[in-house]
C-alpha cells in the first residue's frame, strides 16, 4: 500500500493504492456534491497513466445512495476514462445493486463477499421488514423482507422522464435469443388473484403477477418483475432493490406511473391495445408490444 | 412573512380539496409562493385535482417518517410559477402522522414558501388535528344546506378552542336563483347561524366538475365565474377589500324578462 498523496484541503479524499490498483478512499465528512470536483483534483496532480485504466472506491461506513454510486462511477468512466472495478463499503443496502447494475466487485474487510450476498435492509436508510405494509389489506406479502414502496430506492422525482413508445424492429424480431435460464435460488413469486384497489400496496421481495387489475392509487413495489394479467392504471416499481433487468408486463397499459430500479417514467396517456411490456433500455424505460417473448 | 391556512369544514364533499387547489393556484397567479399540503393521507384527491398524480414519488408521510428530503417530495407545477404540491401517502392511514409532526413539518414549509395550504380531510378525528396543528389561519368550506352548516358550527368552535384567531367563512357552491326562489339559505341566513366572517362565495358553476376531471383548477381560467371566485378570496385574503358580488341573475337577459313580465320570483321569501 503506498502512502497517501500530499494533503489537499481537509475534509479530503485520499488515493491509495491496493494490490496495485488506485482506491479513491472517501471518508463519512466528504459532502457528495465535492467529491467528483475532489477527485478531479487529485487524478490531475498524479502523473498520465500513473492510475491505470481502473479504481476501485472506499466508502468505507460513509452512507451512499445508489444514484450518487452511479453518478460517480459514471463521472470516472466520462471524464477520466477510469473504469470502476471494485468497492469497499459497509453500506449494505448498495451491495446488490453494485454488484449486479454496475458490476463492481465487493470487498468487505479485504475480501469479496458471497456471490449472492442478498442486500440488508440498513436501519439508517430503510424501513425494517417488520414495518413492511402492514395496510396491505388483505394481501399476504408480508412473509419475506419485502421493499417499501417508495423508500426501496433513493428515487430521484427530478429524473421523471415519459417513457418512450418502441416498436422492435424485425432484426429484433428475428434474432434467434438464447436467454440464460438464470437459474437463482431463492427467487420467488407472488401470486395475488385479486383487483389492487386504491390504498392497496403489494410489497414482495421477489417477482409478483396479479390476477385481475391494478386500479389508480394502488402501488405495487417487487424486487424483481411485476405480471398484471388485467389493466394496470396504478404504480409499479419493479427492481425496487436495483434490479434493472426486471420488467413490467400488463394486458392493458395505462400506469400513473412506472418505476424500475431507479428509473421513473410516466407512460403517455394513450395506451396501445394489447399486451406490454415496459423495461430499460439504454438507461431509459421503453414500452414495448408484448409478443410471446421478452423483447430482450 | 408566510402564512399556514387550513381549509376545512367537518362534512365531506363540501369543496375542501376544490378550494384548496384553487386558492393555490389563485395565489401562485400573484405570484407567491404557495406550497398545498394534503392531509387527507389514505383517501388523497388534491393530487387528481391539480393533475399531478403520476408524478409523485414520495408523499407526505415519507419526509414525517424522514425516508425523503420535504424537497423531493415537493411537486413542482410546471404549470406556473411558484406552485408545489406535498402529497398525502395513499397507503397509509391519519395514524401515521401526529399534530407535532405536522406542526415540524408547516415550520419547515413556511421557510420556503409565502403561504402553505392544508387540505384537511373531513371529520373532526386525527387527520382534523393534524391539520390545524401548524395553521396560522382556518378558512371554513360550507354549502348552504342546513347538514353543511350544522357541521361547519361544530368545526368552528374546535378551531377556536385551538388558540387560532377567528375563522373565516368561504360559502361554497350557491345558487343565487334558487337562493332568489327561497329554496336555498342565502348568505345573510348562513351568517346568521355561523356568525364568522365571509371571506367570499362561489358560485355553483359545471365548470368546476369539468376541471376536477381535466386536473385544471378553474383558477387558471380567465374565463370562469368560479375562477374569477377564487382569485378575488385569493386577493382579500392578502388583505385587498374586493366587494363580494351577489352572483344575482338579474344581469341575466332572461331574469330581466321575468322580472319586466312580473314573473320574477319574490325576493324576500328567506
Amino acid at each position: 500500500m503506498a502512502p497517501p498523496t500530499p494533503a489537499l484541503d481537509a475534509p479530503q479524499i485520499l488515493l491509495l493504492f491496493r494490490d496495485e490498483i488506485a482506491v479513491f478512499q472517501i471518508p463519512e465528512t466528504v459532502e457528495f456534491e465535492g467529491v467528483r470536483e475532489q477527485i478531479d483534483r487529485l487524478i490531475a496532480l498524479e502523473p498520465p497513466d500513473a492510475l491505470g485504466p481502473t479504481c476501485r472506491l472506499d466508502l468505507g461506513e460513509r452512507p451512499i445512495t445508489l444514484l450518487d454510486l452511479r453518478r460517480l462511477v459514471h463521472h470516472l468512466d466520462q471524464t477520466h476514462s477510469i473504469e470502476v472495478t471494485g468497492l469497499y463499503s459497509s453500506t449494505q443496502a448498495i451491495h446488490r445493486f453494485a454488484q449486479r447494475e454496475l458490476k463492481l466487485k465487493l470487498f468487505l474487510d479485504g475480501t469479496p463477499p458471497p456471490e449472492d450476498l442478498m442486500p440488508q435492509p440498513e436501519p439508517t436508510d430503510l424501513e425494517p421488514a417488520s414495518a413492511t405494509a402492514p395496510e396491505a389489506p388483505d394481501v399476504d406479502a408480508s412473509t419475506a423482507p419485502a421493499p417499501q414502496a417508495g423508500q426501496a430506492l433513493d428515487l430521484d422525482p427530478d429524473d421523471i422522464l415519459d417513457a418512450e413508445l418502441q416498436t422492435p424492429t424485425p432484426s429484433d424480431e428475428l434474432e434467434p435469443e438464447p436467454e440464460p435460464a438464470e437459474e437463482e435460488s431463492g427467487v420467488r413469486t407472488l401470486h395475488v388473484p385479486r383487483t389492487l384497489r386504491s390504498g392497496h400496496a403489494v410489497s414482495f421481495d421477489g417477482d409478483v403477477t396479479i390476477f385481475g387489475d391494478v386500479n389508480p392509487g394502488a402501488q405495487i413495489t417487487a424486487a424483481g418483475s411485476v405480471i398484471v394479467l388485467g389493466t394496470l392504471k396504478g404504480v409499479v416499481h419493479a427492481g425496487a432493490t436495483g434490479d434493472e433487468q426486471a420488467f413490467i408486463l400488463c394486458l392493458q397499459l395505462q400506469a400513473t406511473q412506472l418505476r424500475i430500479g431507479t428509473r421513473i417514467a410516466i407512460p403517455p396517456k394513450e395506451g396501445s391495445q394489447g399486451p406490454e411490456v415496459a423495461l430499460v433500455r439504454e438507461g431509459r424505460i421503453v414500452i414495448e408490444p408484448y409478443r410471446s417473448r421478452l423483447p430482450r | 412573512m408566510s402564512e399556514c391556512l387550513v381549509i376545512t369544514s367537518g362534512k365531506g364533499g363540501v369543496g375542501k380539496t376544490t378550494t384548496s387547489a384553487n386558492l393555490a393556484v389563485a395565489l401562485a397567479r400573484e405570484g407567491k409562493k404557495v406550497a398545498v399540503v394534503d392531509a387527507d393521507i389514505g383517501l388523497r384527491n388534491l393530487d387528481v385535482i391539480l393533475g399531478l398524480e403520476n408524478r409523485i414519488v414520495y408523499d407526505l408521510v415519507n419526509v414525517i417518517e424522514g425516508q425523503c428530503r420535504l424537497k423531493q417530495a415537493l411537486i413542482r407545477d410546471k404549470r406556473i410559477e411558484g406552485l408545489f404540491l406535498l402529497p398525502a401517502a395513499q397507503t397509509r392511514d391519519k395514524n401515521a402522522v401526529t399534530p407535532d409532526d405536522m406542526k415540524k413539518l408547516v415550520d419547515d414549509l413556511k421557510e420556503l414558501h409565502d403561504y402553505v395550504i392544508i387540505d384537511c380531510p373531513a371529520g373532526i378525528e386525527q387527520g382534523f388535528k393534524n391539520s390545524i396543528a401548524g395553521a396560522d389561519r382556518a378558512l371554513i368550506v360550507t354549502t348552504p344546506e342546513v347538514s353543511a352548516i350544522r357541521d361547519a358550527d361544530r368545526i368552528i368552535g374546535l378551531v377556536e378552542a385551538h388558540d387560532l384567531p377567528e375563522p373565516e367563512l368561504i360559502l361554497n357552491r350557491y345558487r343565487a336563483g334558487m337562493v332568489g326562489r327561497g329554496d336555498m339559505l342565502g348568505r345573510e341566513d348562513v351568517l346568521e347561524i355561523l356568525a364568522i366572517p365571509l371571506l367570499g362565495i362561489v358560485p355553483d358553476h359545471e365548470d368546476i366538475i369539468i376541471s376536477a376531471n381535466r386536473g385544471i383548477p378553474a383558477s387558471f381560467d380567465d374565463d370562469s365565474v368560479v375562477g374569477a371566485a377564487y382569485r378575488r378570496i385569493a386577493a382579500r385574503l392578502g388583505g385587498a377589500e374586493i366587494e363580494i358580488p351577489s352572483f344575482d341573475d338579474k344581469q341575466t337577459f332572461w331574469g330581466s324578462v321575468a322580472r319586466w313580465m312580473g314573473l320574477a320570483p319574490a325576493r324576500e321569501v328567506m
